[in-house]
């Protein structure tokens, strides 16, 4: 029963660490681009306003 | 006379973790929220402290991660295995806190139930399509469980097999959490310095794990046959030294041999009831072999706790051969007193 245990742990690492490693990997290639954010302007830009 | 019942068997050690471990996270909140404030001061402060406590849950989760096997793999870490579940519970009471905030703040005031709306709605904040907050949730809901069966009650009425096997969910919950920081904070914040550091603590936490599962198949290989009695050779008398176990694997099963008063020796389980410790990582103290992660204690002769505790581990047959040492490859049930070999006046044994 010792020995079922501690084989459960490392089959159970030896998939989770390569799935997670996995799921970080896509998260990263998978952001996306926001070119709204990248047009925004800066705060400390003055806003041109036009007059109604 | 009677013994009134502790709900928690405090002492100066469990003390002095406890105040260490919250005046950590403490600090660490506060650091959090005024660099925040310096740093983003547009943030308002329920959302600093939202990712305050999340931050700080989830390097908790880290940390407590890393004890079981950093204590594996160096026993200096051993002090910190102690008191380990009142971090596993510390850690569930800041999800819970992050988990109110995020709720109160997203997710209350529509017409939507708010558990539904963590599990189907992305609350217009995130562009992904990946339903970050259900991986969270689903986290939250293991770290509930085992916050909530982490006292010794549980673990004494569902056996600990049972218990250790609920409590393995941790590593789910720690893939779950990935997978919340991942496709929820380092959607929008792009730093690589988060990447950086959400990687390292998932190369650190896999890293020691996968280092340790490698030190304990090393321990695993048997290297000697059994004879035709069904004993096996363990280690030559010399390895022994008094009071201090000497650990071995018979028949798949680690066994921990002892060599006390002098002349005696004695194998037993390697594996404590209480939490499957290892207990040839421990001592004798006052005749009895002692668990070096909670001090549980049992008897080498018979493996039986001493009074009035009734842990019982098994027990095995002790042969020695022209100085070495013979285990029998047939455990006695736990608790089966065992009568130990008797080393040779003048055979060469091991100091302490």
């Amino acid at each position: 029963m010792q020995r079922y245990h501690r084989i459960r742990h490392r089959v159970l690492w030896l998939l989770l660490a390569p799935l997670l490693v996995a799921i970080l990997l896509y998260g990263i290639w998978s952001r996306p681009q926001w070119p709204m954010m990248d047009e925004l302007p800066d705060p400390e830009t003055p806003v041109e306003t036009v007059a109604p | 006379m009677s013994v009134s019942y502790q709900a928690v068997g405090w002492n100066l050690f469990k003390k002095r973790y406890d105040r260490i471990l919250g005046a950590g996270i403490a600090g660490f909140l506060l650091a959090f929220v005024l660099a925040g404030l310096a740093v983003k001061p547009e943030m308002s402060i329920e959302i600093l402290l939202m990712r305050g406590v999340g931050v700080a849950a989830f390097m908790l989760l880290h940390l407590t991660l890393a004890i079981g096997p950093l204590a594996r793999l160096d026993t200096r870490f051993l002090p910190l295995l102690y008191n380990r579940r009142h971090m596993g519970v510390s850690l569930f009471l800041l999800a819970l806190a992050h988990a109110l905030i995020a709720i109160l703040t997203y997710h209350v005031g529509s017409d939507v139930n708010p558990i539904l709306s963590v599990l189907t709605v992305d609350a217009g904040i995130r562009p992904t399509a990946i339903p970050f907050q259900a991986f969270g949730f689903l986290a939250f809901l293991i770290l509930f469980v085992m916050a909530a069966t982490s006292h010794d009650f549980w673990l004494s009425n569902l056996t600990a097999p049972v218990w250790k096997t609920l409590h393995m969910m941790v590593y789910g919950a720690y893939g779950l959490l990935v997978a919340h920081v991942v496709f929820g904070a380092l959607q929008t914040e792009r730093s690589s310095v988060y990447v950086a550091l959400v990687g390292g603590g998932l190369v650190f936490i896999a890293g020691i794990h996968l280092a340790a599962a490698a030190q304990g198949r090393d321990l695993d290989r048997e290297k000697n046959e059994p004879d035709l009695e069904g004993f096996v050779k363990v280690c030559r008398v010399a390895d022994l030294q008094e009071d201090i176990p000497f650990g071995a694997t018979v028949a798949g099963e680690r066994v921990a041999v002892l060599l006390y008063e002098g002349d005696k020796v004695s194998c037993v389980s390697g594996v404590c009831q209480h939490q499957n410790g290892p207990l040839a990582e421990g001592r004798l103290v006052d005749g009895c072999l002692t668990c070096p992660w909670h001090g549980y204690q049992y008897r080498p002769q018979d493996g039986r706790s001493p009074e009035p505790f009734h842990e019982r581990i098994p027990t095995f047959a002790v042969r020695i051969e022209a100085g070495d040492v013979w285990v029998s490859t047939s455990p006695c049930s736990a608790g089966t007193p065992v009568p130990p070999a008797i080393t040779n006046p003048g055979m060469e044994k091991g100091s302490p």
